[in-house]
This record gives C-alpha cells, structure tokens and sequence, in this order.
C-alpha cells in the first residue's frame, strides 16, 4: 500500500491528488497509531501543491519556537516503536508522544503514509517545556544527526530509576573491544613438504558449512601458501586448511585429527595469521606399494608394459 | 575398544531414528521463529523476520512482535514493535526485547503505563534489575538494505552457534528463486557434519534438507562427464569426538557407490577412521550384474614425540561368483608406520623428520609373479627421513628454502625401491600485493633388482595406444626413472578481492612421458584468476596449457570454484 500511496502523491494532477487524498485517509484509519486526530491537509490550487496546515501547535516545519514561544528542540534518529503514547528509538529511550502532534513526511513536511513503525527514520521535534514529542517527521533514508542524545535525554520517560549497570563500568572490561570494522586478515601457513608441487591449498571455515573448498590460497614459494581476506573484527574465525578434500584435511603433529584453529579477529588495520600445517590426512606415513601389477610404465612395477618388445 | 565404538556408533545410529521431523533426541537450546516473512541474509548471517512474528524458547517462553533480527555470528537477537512477552511469570507489553546469549543478558523495555527498562540476567526472569543502564547498541537495528537475501521462509528453528532449519525455503540463486520444502544450515565450529564421502565431480551443489544438531541431510545436484547430471544423497551424523557418513552416489544411476565413513576419537591419544565403499552396477535392488569392494582402516596413536599408524586397505574386486582367476582378486595390504616429530638439526637452522614402517601384502592369486614364482605375499621394511629448511633471507624481502626427502623399501625378497626427492625454491613478495617464485624439483625412483634388473625391467619400446607411436627412447629404461621441473610463478593479489596467478613449468623426465598415456607434458603453463563478486560470492578460473605435446593444448575444461 505504502508504495502505491507514495507514488501518486508525486503525481501532480486533479485526479491523481484526489485519489491520493482519498488514499491517505483510509490508510490512516487503518493505522494502528494511536496519536490522535491526524490535520486536514489543504490543498493551494494555484500552486498544485499541497501546503502542510497551521496546527494547533503552531509548529512548522522550520519553527524553532512553539506559538507559545516555548523553544523546540529536535532529535533524528531510528524508530523502535511507537505504542500507548510513546515513541522509542533504537536507543530504548522511550519519549510520551503529545496528543496531537504532527507525523509528517520528512523531506516535504506534507503529510505522509509512511508509518511510524520499528526501522523507520524520524526527526523528533520536542516541546522544551512539556518534553513531549510534538512533531514527527518521518523518513525511509537514514537522517543527519540534529543533536546528540544528550539534548533530550531528560525527556526520556521511564519508571524506574537509573541504575549504573556493572557490566559497563570500566573495571569490567578487562578485554578487547571490537567495533565490527573490517579488517585485512593475512593467513599465511608453510605446508609439509611433502606436499605436492601442483596442489592448491585451501582454507576451510564454520562460515562455509566447512567446504573444503572454501577459500583458495596462492602459493609463494616451495613451502608456503598466503591468502589475504576483509574480515570483520570481533568475528571468531573457525578453520582449517585442506588440499581441497575431505580426505586431505590438515593432521595435527600428532597425527590426530585437529580441533579447527580459531581466533576473533582484533580491531586492527591489518592482522597476521601464521600456521603451519604438519601431515595432511593422506599422505601420513605414505610408502610406495607392491600393489597388484598393472599395465602403466611405473618405473616401480617390474614388467611396465603389457606386451614387452626387445 | 572395539566395545567403545560400537556404544558410540550405536548412539549415532539412534540420532538417525530421529533425525526427520523431530529433534527431541539430540536437540539443544532452540529458538523457534514464525513469521509472515523470514529473511536469511547470507552475507551477514542476519536473519530477519517481519509480520506477526513469534518466538517460542526452550524454556517457554514466547514473544510477540512485528519485527525480529537476529545476528548468527554475534548471537544476539531482538524483537521490536509491539512486543508481547509472556511465560510462567510476565505476561507483558513491551517495546523491545534483546538477548545477547553468550552474555546471558536480556533487555526488555515493558510499556505498561510508563516504559521502564529491565535486565534479566542468567535467565532469572522472575528478577529483573530495573533501570539498569543498557548497552549503547542493545536495540541497534542492523542496515541490510543493501544486501543480497539468500532464501525466504515462513518458519525457522534456530539453534544459536550450530544451526538454523529454515521451513519451508525459497533460495534465491540470483536468476531465480527457487521453492524448496526447507534448508539446513550448519555453522558449527564442530567440523564433523561436514565429513565427505562422495567421489569428484566437475559440478556439485548440495542441498541441506534436514538437520538437527547431530545430523545432516543432504542432497548433491552433481555432473560428472559420465553420469552427466545426477543426484547423490549424503546423511551425516556426528558428535563432538565422532561422526558417522553415509552415501549413495549416484542415486538415479544404475552404477553406483554406496559409501560408508567411519570415525571415531577412543581417546585423546587414539583414533579410528574407516571408510568403506560398496560398488554395483544393478537397476534398483535387483541381482547386480556387477560389485566390488573395498575397505580401508586407520587407527592413529599420539605418542611422546612421534605417532605409531596403522593402516589396512581390503579389496574386493569381485563379489559375485567370479568368470575369471583376474577377476577374483581380492588383495589386502596393510602398514605400520611410526613417524617422529620434526626436530632441529644440532647447531643448524635445519629440520628433520624421520619415520619407519612395516608393510604386509597378500593377494591369494598373487601380489606380484617373478622369475616363474607367484608370490602371494609380500613383506618391507620402510625407513625415510625429511630434511627442510627456514625461509632464508637472501635479499630484500628474497628468501631461499629447500626440503629434501629420502625413503628405501626393502622387501623380503626380490627387490628395494629408493626415492628420493629434492627441492629449493627462491621466493621475492612484495608485502601483500604480489609474490614470485623460481623452483626447482627432482625426483629420482629406482626399483633395485640386483642381478634380476634387467628380468624386472627388460629392453622394452612401448607403442602408445592412442596413436599407435613407438618410443625407442624406453629401450634406456631398467627401472630407474628421474624427474626434474623447473617451476616459475607471479601473483598478484592487489586487494582482497582480485587475484591472478601466473606461472609455466618446465619438466624433464626419464623415461619421457608418452602424450595421454603416462608422464607429465614437458612445459606447462598455468594460469588462476580470482574475482570477487559479491561480499559472499568469488569466482576462482584456472585453466593450463600444453604447448600441443600429443595434440593437447589446454586442458580439457577450465576449472571454475565459487566460494565464499
């Protein structure tokens, strides 16, 4: 519905206003917002716009006072919700919503069909005196910080008194933090070498259901094989290395197979990661074979060739 | 022992009774999400729920709410909008609710006639810290606008840190989406699900149908260029310290393995793996018109310093009533090896590994006839020993290493075989961006038959059976055969999403190869292009090229991996 709304109120033509008019109105009554009596929003038919009314409040889009000359504080941010006469941001602050106030769309300050529903953007523009919410400006793109948190903090309404949680008290962080920022990870690991020439060398991760195929890495020399990947820091990083196979997945030096190698990737620019890899799987222990004859010119085999010739 | 691991595959197979459609057996904590719409972001292991969301937990606990994120990685969840809470104790209203289960804190934010905030800690519903300070994020709302959904479902089962069934799915594979009845998906750092017993394919996409927290179902789409397109089935069951794989491979074709994967961890120190493939050509399971099999057992024993293995291998090529001696053969061989650890070489940077071993093989119609005598078994001895060095620095950012490898197989009678590998390679890397390398590598085999050497190996010019050439040149050859490459490689790795790989090697071996029949082509030159597609996609394309030695110029197919 939201779409189809937004679409005909770009439209300027009789038809289509009226048609959107007729729209807004009904997807208003279905709104589950309880916020009170939305204004009638009159149209300016010379200029074939529509012009956002003068409430009550005598708030405008770019007011700074209320008629009362209370000043206005506003407030962008992300929607939580909107319930029993309060609007939360993704902050959990929750703010009492006056009775009438205004939703609106954000870039026109007409009024809008966007809903004020969890994800969406708002400006939230505050009465100083009352504290509550008196206009919402609504918006699907992220909106430009307006003021810190800071500014409106007091008006945040909750039951409780504030307490200060221990688990964020400097004392309590006695490790690493992690901002999620993308890191350039290195692994580089030197391989047995036994190792084939030819063979590749890969990575294999929980991320990837434990391909072994997962992530390819380039050899450098005789011994060792790096790859460098963008991996998000605070990310605890399961692997192993393989030649591409089950079969030939990476031993520990004991033979045994392998608890996967894993770390959480640190918030740095760059990070280093060196392994070396001991026996893979299918070749610990390897020795030539007896084996049955066969017919290939092994130079192991006596009699190479099916049919000898002097 | 034996007693250990049959208790433990017996467990297994009773986690396979229940695998399909209830997972009371072997299911943990779970989290089972419903919704009119279900977004897995694959990208960002994010999924999403919105409209008439409901979360039941383990402990009976259930939500309500319009909208649900959860982040599969950082295992945390949040509903939002309308929240309905309800167990034994609250039967609430709220704004927002999140848990950060590694943590074992929820935050709740109730809307009775004022919104409060409430912390629950270690699941302690029935005491929430109220007012408590919240974490800046706790009801941070992940973008995903720009991401790539991977599949759509109606409902899900999550089990934090293992896996998430969702029901039923449709993927989308960027061309299509695709209605599947569900998806599995396994992101447990426990590697064992994973375990593979199926043979290669060019093209293999599985599909995870089912799952729980021991088990995985899957169904391979694969093309072979004999079975063309194909189905294979694969079910895994695992533990922590064992897992158990079972194959059928192809599934729609009358040819076909059935594949049995083993594997245990008796104790810290000792291990089992067994794998077992069965072999038949019959339309359903009617008689077989062909079966054969084999086995193969490993058991590992971690010692101080070194490990003792000990490897058996049956064959079976015949398990009908056989037409032939040759085709009744059923050999078996079987190695005990002890390998050491690496250690310094005294008073140099240099490493060394040694091991030794005893071989066993016998075949009832003989492992090898010689001089008029079938020799039904056959005994050696093995010892070998790896010599490596460092990575010297030779220059700025140049650095030199070289390994070398030598093993003697004595047999009881007849023969030894000696092998011998070296090789040293000169390596220069620009940081991370590029790296180039010069090897060189050579390997002499020999097979001694003493004074029966030119018996094993007499004067023999062999006729290619392809284009019916002869090669003079084998006249040489009394079984000792030395094969020599000279290997030349740059790659480029300007940033982590392109790579392209470049390389040519030479190789100069006796006997010479014979085109499409034995031996390695004389020049080889090599080539691997990486691009990254999307912040989950890369495509990986590598192809090489013969110079036309027996008319081949380059290889068959190009090889394409996708991977994440």
């Amino acid at each position: 519905m939201e779409p189809a709304i937004r679409h005909i109120i770009r439209t300027v033509t009789w038809r289509r206003l009226a048609v959107a008019i007729v729209a807004a109105l009904v997807t208003l009554n279905l709104s589950n917002v309880d916020i009170g009596a939305m204004p009638v929003l009159p149209f300016d038919g010379a200029q074939g716009v529509l012009r956002q009314a003068q409430h009550d409040t005598g708030v405008g889009q770019h007011d700074t006072t209320t008629a009362a000359g209370t000043a206005l504080i506003q407030y962008t941010g992300q929607l939580l919700d909107v319930q029993k006469g309060f609007v939360f941001f993704t902050t959990g602050d929750g703010f009492r919503i006056a009775p009438n106030a205004r939703i609106v769309d954000y870039k026109t300050g007409a009024a809008t069909g966007l809903k004020p529903i969890t994800g969406a953007f708002a400006r939230a523009t505050f009465d100083g005196a009352s504290g509550q919410i008196v206009q919402l400006e609504l918006s699907r793109d992220r909106l430009a910080q307006s003021t810190s948190l800071g500014t409106v903090k007091r008006f945040a309404v909750t039951l409780s008194t504030p307490a200060p949680n221990p688990d964020l008290a400097p004392a309590a962080s006695t490790g690493p933090t992690y901002s999620g920022k993308l890191v350039l990870v290195t692994f580089t690991v030197q391989v047995p070498p036994s190792t084939p020439l030819t063979d590749s060398v890969y990575i294999s991760t929980d991320q990837s259901q434990w391909n072994p195929l997962a992530i390819r890495m380039d050899r450098i020399d005789g011994l060792h094989y790096r790859i460098t990947r963008e991996i998000r820091s605070g990310t605890k990083f399961h692997y192993r290395y393989t030649r591409g196979s089950f079969n030939s997945t990476e031993r520990g030096r004991n033979g045994l197979e392998m608890v996967p190698r894993n770390f959480i990737i640190r918030d740095l620019d760059i990070e280093q990661r060196d392994d070396t890899v001991y026996h893979w799987a299918d070749d610990v222990g390897v020795s030539q074979g007896a084996g049955p004859t066969t017919v290939l010119p092994t130079p192991f085999n006596p009699r190479p060739f099916a049919t000898p010739r002097p | 022992m034996l007693g250990l691991l049959l208790r433990r595959v017996t467990s297994l197979l009773f986690c396979l009774v229940s695998v399909w459609g209830t997972y009371a057996c072997c299911n943990a904590e779970a989290l089972r999400l419903s919704a009119q719409r279900i977004a897995f972001y694959y990208d960002r292991f994010i999924v999403t729920g919105d409209g008439n969301v409901s979360l039941r937990m383990d402990d009976g606990s259930t939500l309500n709410s319009r909208t649900f994120y959860m982040d599969l990685r950082s295992n945390r969840f949040m509903l939002a909008g309308g929240v309905h809470f309800h167990n034994a104790t609250y039967d609430l209203d709220g704004a927002a609710f999140s848990d950060f289960l590694d943590f074992k804190r929820v935050y709740f934010v109730p809307v009775t006639d004022s919104p409060d905030r409430w912390t629950f800690i270690n699941g302690d519903y029935g005491h929430p810290k109220k007012g408590r300070e919240m974490p800046g994020d706790t009801f941070y709302l992940p973008d995903v606008s720009a991401d790539h959904v991977f599949l759509y479902a109606k409902t899900a089962i999550i089990r934090p840190g293992e896996s998430a069934q969702f029901n039923p799915a449709t993927i989308n594979v960027g061309i299509a989406s695709i209605p599947t009845p569900g998806y599995f998906l396994n992101f447990s750092p426990n590697p064992n699900l994973a375990a593979n017993s199926l043979s290669g394919a060019y093209f293999d996409g599985p599909y995870n149908f089912a799952g729980s927290k021991h088990s995985l179902s899957t169904l391979h789409f694969r093309y072979d260029q004999i079975n063309k397109a194909f189905v294979a089935f694969e079910q895994h069951l695992a533990t922590d310290k064992s897992y158990a794989v079972f194959s059928v491979n192809p599934l729609n074709r009358a040819r076909r393995q059935f594949n049995l994967g083993l594997y245990d961890q008796l104790s810290p120190t000792l291990q089992i793996h067994t794998f077992t493939e069965l072999f038949t050509d019959q339309s359903g399971f009617s008689q077989p018109r062909s079966s054969g099999q084999f086995t193969t057992v490993q058991l590992t024993q971690a010692l101080q310093h070194s490990f003792v293995q000990l490897n058996g291998h049956q064959y079976n090529t015949n398990l009908l009533a056989a037409s032939s001696e040759a085709d009744a053969h059923h050999p078996f061989d079987s190695q005990l090896i002890w390998t050491g650890y690496d250690q310094r070489l005294p008073k140099t940077p240099l490493s060394y590994r040694l091991r030794s071993g005893l071989d066993y093989y016998h075949d009832a119609f003989g492992v090898q006839e010689f001089g008029g005598v079938n020799y039904t078994t056959q005994w050696a001895t093995v010892l070998g020993v790896t010599l490596y060095s460092p990575s010297f620095k030779v220059g700025e950012r140049t650095y030199l290493n070289a390994s070398f490898d030598k093993q003697r197989q004595t047999f009881h009678a007849l023969h030894h075989i000696d092998d011998s590998n070296f090789g040293v390679s000169l390596s220069h890397t620009i940081g991370t961006k590029a790296a180039m390398y010069l090897s060189y590598n050579v390997r002499n085999l020999g097979d001694y038959y003493g004074s029966s050497q030119l018996t094993a190996y007499p004067v023999t010019v062999p006729v290619s059976p392809f284009d019916g050439r002869s090669y003079p040149g084998y006249a040489a050859f009394r079984g000792f055969g030395t094969f020599r490459s000279i290997t030349d490689s740059l790659v480029l790795t300007p940033n982590p999403n392109f790579g392209l790989s470049l390389g040519i090697q030479k190789n100069n071996d006796f006997p010479a190869p014979i085109p499409q029949y034995v031996g390695r082509p004389p020049y080889v030159a090599f080539g691997d292009v990486r691009i990254r597609l999307s912040r989950t996609l890369q495509v990986d394309v590598s192809r090489q090229y013969y110079f036309n030695f027996g008319n081949q110029r380059w290889s068959p197919q190009f090889g394409i991996l996708f991977g994440p």
